[in-house]
């Protein structure tokens, strides 16, 4: 009995020890947020969040963008509480957005303030935009979703195809991670769409450097192993070949001989072939011939690529990372000298398994 | 020492004022005789003034069949005979010549008649002569199967007794028969079959019903209430079933079964609780489908316990997990509705509640009209006034729904009621609320035990042979041996090498 009243009287104790309660429709989630630059350390902020119109039986949703300017980012969030009819909510976040302007100067203290805050999840998009994001928020597209769906939808389709895997996680392990910068996303508008431009490419924390939408998938077959997404081939007489994906595998070969370190890179890809224009794929010969060009074709891209890291001494790669794992006595201080100079060769085997039903 | 002796004193005179209560004690025939006669429906008889012999017994208890053409042609033809001799006329079995005033008592009470002679001052003859009115036997309702036996028990203990003994015919099943309750002195039959069942779990049963103190018993749900294990556990910890055919396959199985006198369902144990998610109706539909329905009923009881605690929990903390695509019509359906989640899932709760008592108390015709009325009208209407959102009306009614599919009566009661506490640990600390008190449960579970025996097996202390017909049921083939748990004097149900041979027609 006497434990009984323990138990009792503890209970009574903790009756107020229960979280904040945060009932579904008393929030205004916030689907995506912007960053624009306002002027020197003035951020401005730009909240859009999906409302509910039109009652219980036929809902849509609608776009409605908050802004403000402030020069925290935890006070932008008071400075936006101003003007809604609501507490914010940051759990739904599913994109980040940052003006290129902005990304240029760097963006450690926004970066800070989002991962401290656990209602942010890790699988949410970060992306560059080309012009202010606000705009890019305010605007009206044709698609029918709106745009903080439009956004997340855009950049989780297309990670399966051609840009490389990127959130929020990822971009915390490369960014805080040694031997390794991070990459997002770069979007734009163009007309009545968003369009994904290519892939930003960040030196810590400031954006230095971007490289074109074509060239992203190349950039994927040398940072991760994956299947689907296709890419198009230059053959000879200006003809032209795409080259779907089934299964492409990349693996570092690091050697660091007497302190001279040489990097090659090894993608295998099986594809099919999906668009041959007029080429001929009857014979087993035909077939090793467009490898071979291919081949060559996608080693010289690739290593254009990596040329243009090392000149701009980043390394969206992980190369770092990846040659740490491998050397022992291994210093950043030392790799960080050598980056930029080492030979790097792509050695890429194509192998097409299948060329439609044309026989 | 004085105050002892005082609270000793009065002890003893509760024990004899109870002693009066039940009739007892040591009176002679003629105060017994007196003490009945107050009664309106005892009947002294005497066919003509100087005739010799005297009948007693009540009206109500005794079979007039047996007066009319057994005993009043012996007694009018035989005037001058001694009750010895006239025992020895009657053709009845089981007459008694006693002069023992407590069996007299006992036996009138139960429907005997006493024949009493002038001529023998205090000795007589009991002619049993009980007559008992029985309802025919009809289909069970509560375990309603849609193939198989049609046949339940009635409020008949020797009717109860033989449906299970046609089923198994042999001496090895037996049955210890005792009365207990004060004032019912209700007859109370443990059957087991003797070499299979464990002999320990006989003996607990034995014990724990001889030694229930109680006024009056009259149902088999009095007496499992009273032997359970645990009585402050929600979960039954026996099965109570109307089904002989249960009865008889769990006792060839090496349980023990009880069975009381006016009840129309036995007891059976010691169980498990994966015992209460099967129908019997498992065993005549092939081990497959059998298998999958189990499953459903299990997955009905999870949905049924934690949909709505989940709803609450999600709502009130955890925005974040929504699916993305569903966001859009729960916030439109909670927008418009006054209360918080866990007002507004109480309230619907409740009501289902009431829905489903008012259902079962009203006769069947109005019990259906009272079904469409609360589903289809206050639901709607409910929505439409926007006091409760769609999403949870669903939610709702698929967790009634999944409760009902929990074949035993009392454990279904148990897994409405589990909701409740869920819900109010989820309206407080969310999914971690959730969490705790199905870990306080689990926690409840795993000390349960069944006659001694552990309440979660197999899944606790785990016994992989027993998932056979735990979870899913493997066909009969592979049911080579009882339930482990029943530790069985006799494991093996049939020759593992003989069942699994397979003849070939050319042979």
């Amino acid at each position: 009995m006497r434990k009984y009243k323990v138990w009792f009287i503890t209970l009574l104790l903790l009756t107020a020890c229960t979280p904040q309660k945060q009932v579904l429709e008393d929030i205004e989630l916030v689907g995506t947020v912007g960053y624009d630059y306002a002027s020197k350390d003035l951020v401005e902020a730009s909240a859009a969040c999906p409302i509910v119109t039109g009652g219980s039986q036929q809902a849509t949703l609608e776009n409605v963008v908050f802004s403000a300017k402030a020069h925290t980012s935890k006070s932008i969030r008071q400075e936006l509480q101003a003007q809604s009819p609501r507490p914010f909510g940051s759990g739904r976040i599913g994109v980040i957005l940052f003006e290129d302007k902005l990304a240029q100067k760097g963006i450690t203290k926004i970066i800070d303030s989002l991962q401290r805050d656990p209602s942010v999840g890790r699988n949410i998009f970060l992306a560059v935009t080309e012009g202010k994001t606000k705009d890019m928020l305010t605007k009206k597209y044709v698609v029918n979703d709106i745009v903080p769906v439009y956004l997340k939808k855009l950049i989780e389709q297309n990670i399966n195809l051609t840009i490389p895997r990127t959130n929020f996680h990822h971009f915390n392990y490369s960014y805080y991670g040694n031997g390794s910068d991070p990459f997002m996303p770069l979007l734009a508008v163009s007309g009545k769409y968003i369009k994904i431009t290519g892939l930003a490419l960040f030196d810590h924390s400031k954006y230095v450097d971007h490289i074109s939408f074509d060239d992203s998938i190349i950039f994927k077959f040398m940072y991760q192993d994956f299947r689907q997404g296709s890419h198009e081939f230059k053959m000879k007489n200006n003809r032209y070949l795409t080259l779907e994906n089934l299964n492409s595998k990349v693996k570092y070969e690091y050697k660091d001989i007497l302190g001279s370190p040489r990097l090659t890179m090894h993608i295998k890809i099986t594809g099919k072939v999906n668009d041959a224009a007029g080429l001929s794929l009857y014979k087993p010969q035909d077939i090793t011939k467009i490898e071979k060009t291919i081949k060559k074709e996608l080693d010289q891209d690739a290593e254009r690529l990596v040329k243009q890291f090392q000149e701009k001494q980043i390394d969206p790669l992980g190369i770092g990372d990846r040659a740490r794992s491998k050397v022992r006595n291994f210093t950043f201080k030392e790799w960080d000298q050598k980056y930029p100079t080492m030979p790097v060769t792509v050695s890429s085997e194509i192998n097409i398994t299948q060329s439609g039903i044309v026989e | 020492m004085f105050g002892f002796s005082k609270n000793k004193a009065k002890k003893k005179k509760q024990q004899d004022s109870s002693a009066g209560a039940s009739g007892g004690g040591d009176i002679t025939f003629a105060e017994l005789i007196k003490k009945c006669e107050q009664s309106h429906d005892f009947v002294t008889f005497k066919k003509g003034v100087d005739h010799p012999f005297t009948l007693y017994y009540y009206k109500a208890m005794v079979n007039p069949l047996v007066i009319h053409q057994i005993l009043l042609p012996q007694l009018i033809q035989h005037t001058d005979v001694s009750l010895k001799k006239l025992e020895k006329l009657l053709s009845l079995e089981s007459t008694v010549y006693t002069n023992d005033v407590q069996k007299i008592q006992n036996s009138i009470l139960t429907g005997s008649i006493f024949i009493c002679s002038e001529h023998e001052k205090g000795y007589g003859i009991l002619v049993p002569a009980a007559t008992a009115e029985k309802r025919t036997i009809s289909i069970p309702e509560t375990e309603f199967s849609v193939i198989g036996p049609k046949e339940a028990f009635v409020e008949t203990i020797e009717v109860n007794m033989n449906m299970i003994r046609k089923r198994l015919p042999i001496p090895e099943l037996q049955i210890k028969e005792m009365r207990i309750g004060k004032l019912s002195k209700t007859r109370v039959a443990i059957l087991f079959i003797d070499g299979i069942a464990n002999k320990e779990n006989i003996e607990t049963v034995t014990q724990r019903i001889e030694k229930i103190e109680y006024d009056h018993i009259i149902d088999s749900n009095y007496v499992l209430q009273m032997i359970t294990d645990k009585q402050t556990s929600i979960f039954p910890q026996l099965i109570n079933t109307e089904r002989p055919d249960r009865v008889a396959s769990v006792l060839a199985e090496g349980k023990i079964a009880v069975l009381v006198d006016g009840s129309p369902s036995a007891l059976t144990g010691p169980t498990t609780i994966t015992e209460f998610f099967s129908s019997f109706e498992d065993y005549f539909l092939s081990w497959h489908v059998a298998s999958f329905f189990r499953l459903i009923r299990l997955f009905g009881v999870l949905f049924s316990v934690l949909s709505t605690p989940l709803y609450v929990a999600v709502l009130t903390f955890h925005y974040e997990i929504i699916p993305s695509d569903l966001l859009g019509t729960l916030i439109a359906s909670r927008s418009g509705i006054p209360f918080p989640p866990i007002v507004e899932a109480i309230i619907l709760e409740l009501a289902i509640e009431l829905l489903r008592e008012a259902g079962a108390r009203l006769p069947s015709k109005v019990g259906q009209t009272i079904g469409i009325v609360g589903g289809i009208v206050i639901g709607t209407a409910a929505v439409q006034a926007g006091l409760t959102s769609n999403v949870l009306l669903i939610i709702v009614a698929l967790a009634a729904l999944a409760s009902f599919t929990t074949p035993v009566y009392q454990m279904s009661n148990t897994i409405r009621l589990l909701r409740f506490p869920l819900i109010i640990f989820a309206q407080f600390w969310g999914m971690l609320g959730v969490a705790i008190c199905s870990a306080l449960l689990l926690g409840h579970l795993l000390r349960l035990t069944s006659l001694g025996r552990p309440y979660l097996e197999p899944i606790f202390p785990l016994r992989l042979a027993d998932f056979r017909d735990a979870l899913f049921r493997l066909p009969f083939n592979k049911q080579t041996r009882r339930p482990e748990h029943l530790l069985t004097q006799d494991p093996n149900r049939l020759n593992k090498q003989r069942v699994n041979k397979k003849d070939d027609i050319d042979e």
